[in-house]
């Protein structure tokens, strides 16, 4: 166990950013800290690099009380959203800044700073100014300056957002593949739920300063914990239904459905569904027959906005070139759709 | 913009807030509460007879209204000049329109002292323009007699047009092209376009332009004090009710003055943010027009070059003075005899150069108070965190900016008269270090805001990212901090350098024998018709103004590159 974050809380004036946040990190766990924008993530990393302090609450770190030590003192690295790189200094200095704020000797800091720089591919640029570095090499100095130090954990917000989509891939895979090789724990604060299913060994989702669901990726996507989880989680359609006391039974109008596991209690729910999750075709319990009121062909395959009872929802269905019948599709078709009971998720109203 | 400290560190920071609060609370506001209290004080106690004494007497009125109405004129006349003249150089192409129009705002760092003399050498009753006119039309004595009401007002035209032309400029520079664009192609005529598009866009450097000239006029001294003549003006009233030994009404006409500034100040502000205007867009770069005819255009541009001249002159004439043998310039139209004789004794004779050892000495030691004071006071503000005293702090730095030279000397002249430390009060009249004071507070506003808004542009992340890498306060102010807002360290510090070197206004208020600036020992050379060693040093002070000025643009240049 190496973080741990104990029912810590922080107000902005009259703004609640962080409320009751409770965690334990695992050692050389990559931890994502994911959520909309003012959801208090960032907060919450400033609160672990020691850049703010908590109002109530406390920070442990290996067994320490960390809660009142200044950021200079805590060894984190981190890497900011801007990079905040210093301007008035070159490639090498930048590097070499905290290895001389430790006090390392000349010859040590120049050898460190030379791995550091290769580690991160940009060895060649060491004498370059940071305004001529591209926004990529920027994001590689700014990570090598961090982990330079040795940190004890490593911090970063949102590091990857103002690289541009492609680079973005590649530079998490590397960023992933860093991190593995340092053996620390990283916290990684983003919004993109990709970037956090890839990059982190569990998610906390975040929403107004408050703690949603924490786990691996895939309990997360399989198992939310609320409607607010589920949403964020990537398209989703959410009907208006009235479950059935007890069992999974739960009805739209004039169909009966059934979910994976039973609702907590009967009356009126939501219930989830994700549009990659329903299948064309089929017959029987949880299938129904739908009018397709809008069709757009994607690369990732057919995207179908259709009409069930009083509902819309959306249908992705992957499609090969060869699959005639969808191809073939059209406005005001029928088409007669099956969503298996394990996808579907009952949550009570917010 | 947000720059953070720490728990750690409490209580470091707030014996930095203690200092910086205190030495603002007791060297700038204090004072000027001092002559508030004076002026209400009276022979047995406190009371409002010294301003009915002041509204009884016609002089005081007539003071009062003449300083308004001169202000009035001045930005109405400064507009009508510096304005055209920035739309001429913003909107046209023409040969040489960019040293022109550099030239054209080259006033705002000349002293008004030195711009007052030069209008008195071309267009004084032994001016050059003046002999001129009098030789052409076979007078027998001069044409005009250059005081009262409206020479303040000329020379006032003459050197306050510049805010017009470069507010102006610099607003016209951020206006966005396509607004224009739009309006023109949703059918808007030329005329329409400029009605409801451009001059909407260009109220806030209107009224920028207008409060600062109006400021400037209402505190204005130099002028009034060359050529005013028989017209009484508030500043001169107070200079002259010191001189008297009349304290008590120089307390009161300065409240007075400043009371007369201050509503105007918050007049225009409340103008101001009546108005909407958006400037959201970043806007396209101006292109600048080469209109179809080239014979007006020809026009235009010599026309704009030409009125630059006609503001340039009497600057010229001052570099004509400064070397004219003394003695030797009587009754000709221009001066007969030329030689460098000026110029050498300012550097050979000792008792010649002392002024110019004095201003720099001076202007030096300030400006170092100004730097150390300034930033740790901006670095304050740019943090986010609240302290106690931060709103006192942010309206006394506003202070110096809003109130004349001439009643912020009055102030410490009073305040630092007696040696009382309990009261506040330490004996600083008549010592070296009266007047490096007084140039201090004048340019507190100007350093605070260079350095304010270098720490604006920076990055707050930045200071944070040297905490993270484990550089405790002091590296971080150094290696990091410092560094970062150098640009705004470099321009605060030249800027308060030539604002002090050319101050005039407290200098004649406070100067003793021991530590007699240039812009004092130009007024006694004046009185004693040493034209051409007046205009010397004229020249000098402008040069070394030149060279801060340079040494600005270069070094900001550099610094400049710092930024992302």
């Amino acid at each position: 166990m190496s973080l741990v974050l104990d029912n810590v809380s922080k107000k902005y004036g009259a703004t609640q950013a962080v409320t009751d946040f409770s965690l334990e990190m695992n050692a050389a766990e990559i931890l994502c800290l994911l959520g909309p924008s003012g959801c208090g993530k960032t907060t919450t990393l400033r609160l672990i690099s020691g850049l703010e302090f908590p109002d109530q609450g406390r920070i442990g770190f290996d067994g320490h009380d960390i809660t009142d030590v200044a950021p200079q003192k805590r060894r984190f690295g981190m890497v900011f959203q801007s990079y905040a790189l210093f301007p008035h200094m070159n490639v090498f200095e930048n590097v070499a800044f905290g290895l001389r704020a430790l006090g390392v000797g000349k010859g040590e800091i120049r050898e460190r700073v030379r791995k550091a720089l290769e580690l991160l591919q940009i060895d060649s640029k060491f004498d370059r100014r940071i305004q001529d570095l591209s926004g990529g090499e920027q994001q590689r100095v700014a990570v090598a300056r961090a982990v330079v130090i040795e940190p004890r954990l490593l911090l970063l917000d949102e590091p990857l957002s103002n690289l541009d989509a492609v680079l973005r891939e590649t530079t998490r895979t590397q960023l992933r593949q860093l991190i593995r090789r340092l053996r620390i724990g990283a916290v990684f604060v983003t919004h993109d739920q990709e970037e956090a299913f890839a990059l982190g060994d569990r998610v906390a989702v975040m929403k107004s300063g408050r703690l949603q669901q924490l786990g691996t990726p895939s309990e997360i996507y399989e198992r939310p914990a609320n409607l607010f989880v589920a949403q964020f989680m990537g398209k989703s359609n959410v009907l208006d239904v009235s479950a059935r006391n007890g069992s999974g039974q739960f009805s739209t109008g004039d169909l009966v459905w059934k979910a994976g596991r039973p609702a907590e209690r009967s009356g009126s729910m939501h219930a989830f569904f994700r549009p990659d999750q329903v299948q064309l075709g089929g017959a029987g319990i949880n299938s129904a027959t739908v009018e397709i009121v809008d069709l757009q062909r994607t690369i990732r395959g057919l995207l179908l906005v259709a009409r069930l009872e009083a509902h819309l929802i959306e249908v992705q269905a992957p499609m090969s070139v060869s699959d005639s019948s969808l191809s073939r599709l059209k406005i005001g078709d029928q088409v007669q759709i099956y969503v298996p009971p394990d996808a579907i998720h009952l949550f009570p109203h917010e | 913009m947000r720059f953070i400290s720490f728990r750690m560190s409490n209580r470091a920071r707030a014996v930095v807030v203690a200092l910086v609060v205190f030495i603002a609370v007791w060297l700038i506001l204090f004072p000027h509460l001092f002559i508030g209290a004076e002026s209400v004080r009276t022979a047995d106690g406190w009371g409002l007879e010294n301003y009915r004494q002041f509204f009884t007497e016609p002089s005081n009125l007539e003071a009062t209204l003449n300083s308004f109405w001169i202000s009035v004129w001045s930005v109405l006349l400064a507009a009508v000049i510096g304005t055209p003249l920035a739309f001429l150089f913003h909107n046209l192409e023409f040969p040489g329109r960019r040293i022109f129009a550099t030239l054209a705002g080259l006033p705002i760092l000349l002293p008004p002292l030195v711009g007052s003399i030069a209008i008195m050498f071309l267009y004084g009753e032994s001016g050059v323009f003046s002999r001129s006119l009098q030789a052409v039309l076979a007078l027998s004595e001069p044409p005009f007699r250059f005081t009262g009401f409206f020479a303040i007002l000329a020379v006032h035209a003459y050197t306050l047009y510049v805010y017009f032309f470069l507010f102006v400029s610099s607003g016209l520079d951020r206006l966005d092209r396509s607004q224009l664009e739009a309006a023109r192609s949703l059918g808007a005529s030329q005329t329409r376009t400029f009605l409801s598009i451009t001059l909407p866009l260009l109220t806030p450097a209107l009224v920028g332009a207008s409060l600062i000239t109006f400021l400037t006029s209402m505190a204005s001294f130099s002028a009034p004090y060359l050529f005013g003549g028989g017209t009484r003006v508030l500043t001169v009233q107070i200079f002259n009710a010191k001189v008297n030994g009349d304290v008590a009404l120089a307390y009161t006409q300065s409240i007075v003055l400043v009371s007369v500034s201050i509503l105007m100040l918050a007049l225009l502000r409340y103008f101001e943010s009546r108005r909407l205007y958006a400037g959201a867009s970043r806007g396209t770069a101006a292109v600048r027009r080469r209109i179809g005819n080239p014979r007006l255009e020809k026009l235009l541009g010599l026309a704009g070059i030409v009125a630059v001249i006609f503001l340039l002159l009497p600057h010229l004439t001052i570099l004509l003075v400064s070397f004219v043998k003394e003695g030797s310039w009587t009754t000709q139209i221009l001066p007969p005899e030329y030689s460098t004789e000026n110029y050498r004794r300012l550097f050979a004779d000792a008792q010649f150069f002392e002024p110019i050892r004095n201003s720099l000495l001076m202007s030096l030691a300030a400006t170092l108070a100004n730097l150390v004071w300034g930033f740790l006071a901006a670095y304050l503000l740019s943090s986010k965190r609240a302290f106690l005293g931060r709103r006192v702090l942010e309206g006394i730095i506003l202070l110096p900016w809003a109130l004349p030279g001439t009643v912020m000397a009055i102030a410490l002249a009073s305040t630092f008269s007696v040696n009382a430390p309990l009261q506040g009060r330490i004996l600083l009249v008549g010592s070296f270090w009266i007047l490096p004071l007084a140039y201090f507070v004048r340019n507190v506003p100007l350093m605070v805001r260079a350095i304010q808004s270098s720490f604006a542009q920076a990055d707050p992340a930045i200071e944070e990212a040297a905490y993270t890498l484990g550089a405790g306060p002091v590296l971080t102010l150094r290696s990091v901090v410092v560094p970062l807002v150098m640009p705004g360290i470099v321009t605060g510090s030249l800027m308060a350098l030539v604002m002090a070197l050319g101050e005039f206004v407290a200098s004649i208020v406070l100067y003793t024998p021991l530590n007699r600036p240039i812009s004092v020992e130009i007024l006694a050379q004046l009185r004693q018709f040493s034209f051409g060693t007046a205009a010397a040093y004229g020249v000098v002070l402008s040069i070394l103004i030149a060279a801060v000025f340079i040494a600005t643009q270069l070094l900001s240049g550099k610094t400049n590159q710092f930024r992302i």
